[in-house]
């Protein structure tokens, strides 16, 4: 069931996404070459329960740590270790919070150092795609068109929209329905209402789109070895704009 | 954190071979671009079809209690499958305009 927020539950919302979003803010402020990704996870544990919010993703279905850190052909859902970030290196931070028993949620990628031309293409064309979704997300469009302005603004940049992850409805739950794919036709699906809170996440390979579980039974890779990038924010579906809940600019 | 696309639970439609239109839940996950589809009547849930997902239509629902069952690694059983499919709207079949997701042979 497609279940949509009163203004209450939006506001507890709003708090646990600005926390989030501050979260991932700060993290974007100190990576740097030499920071292992439990450094950050660490420091991102520590700045979410200090503002009294509680890490959304350490304990979900036994993942162990409060950020997914994600570097260079890890898609998504890599553990925070002693993992070591080289200049030129590209890492995916993914972070979630919970307020009053509501979640935010959000993505970003990130350079460490100086990366490649073609790294940084990858991380504006994935960046542009979020916000090619999240404009899609009008009150009376539908779920499809969500997913096929992520696909329409990737594909033709020569890169592969992961298909096999979606975003998510979220709220009371980090995954609630509806599912929402980055790929598919337009004009498909239920239609998008006020109150609808989406997790829009397109993850995109500068290869194919194919990719597989590593051993540890958590992190996604690219099945070609390629770069890939993720970013993602919690949003409203509102009577005109959608409300970005996770949104922080400092 | 980004959800994965085939869930324990969900509610999919055949879209080729001779269950073509019919409804299925994911009871599992097979070799990569696999999934075990059970309804409980033809196919039970000890002798579940194995389908490529480019023959399937994915739909958001998932049945809770039959994902519940299934995540605490245990078998649902024919029963629990086919109440839970009666629970869901599944009347619309393959062919309702905008009632669904698109099929993953449409996309890919």
């Amino acid at each position: 069931m497609i279940e949509l927020k009163s203004p209450r539950e939006l506001d507890a919302m709003r708090r646990a996404g600005t926390i989030v979003g501050r979260t991932l803010f700060q993290l974007q402020q100190i990576v740097e070459p030499g920071m292992t990704t439990a450094d950050l996870d660490k420091m991102a544990e520590g700045w979410i329960r200090d503002a009294g919010a509680i890490p959304a993703f350490k304990g979900y279905n036994g993942f162990p740590a409060t950020l997914c850190t994600s570097v260079n052909d890890e898609v998504v859902h890599g553990i925070p270790g002693p993992r070591t970030l080289a200049d030129g290196d590209i890492i995916s931070i993914d972070c979630g919070a919970i307020v009053d028993g509501f979640y935010g949620d959000a993505a970003v990628t990130l350079a460490v150092g100086e990366i490649s031309d073609e790294a940084r293409r990858l991380l504006d064309v994935t960046e542009r795609s979020l916000w090619a979704g999240i404009a899609a997300a009008r009150p009376g469009a539908r779920l499809g068109d969500i997913g096929h302005a992520i696909q329409s603004a990737v594909e033709p940049e020569g890169f592969g929209i992961v298909r096999d992850y979606a975003g998510h409805g979220i709220g009371r739950n980090m995954h609630e329905e509806p599912q929402i794919l980055n790929f598919g036709p337009g004009g498909t699906g239920p239609v998008l209402r006020p109150g609808l809170t989406l997790a829009i996440e397109p993850m995109v390979n500068a290869g194919t789109f194919e990719v597989f579980t590593a051993a540890d039974g958590w992190t996604v890779k690219t099945r070609d070895g390629s770069l890939s990038a993720h970013f993602e924010h919690t949003i409203a579906v509102t009577d005109g704009e959608p409300e970005v809940l996770t949104m922080y600019r400092g | 954190m980004s959800g994965a696309r085939f869930q324990p639970g969900q509610l999919v439609y055949s879209t080729a071979g001779r269950d073509k239109g019919s409804p299925f839940l994911i009871i599992g996950l097979e070799k990569p671009g696999y999934v075990l589809l059970a309804d409980g009547r033809r196919r039970g849930v000890k002798r579940p079809k194995v389908k490529n997902v480019r023959h399937i239509q994915v739909r958001s629902e998932i049945a809770e209690e039959v994902a519940q069952v299934l995540n605490n690694g245990r078998r649902p059983s024919d029963d629990l499958v086919r109440r839970a499919l009666a629970a869901m709207d599944v009347t619309s079949g393959t062919q309702q305009p905008g009632g669904s997701a698109p099929s993953a042979a449409e996309s890919q």
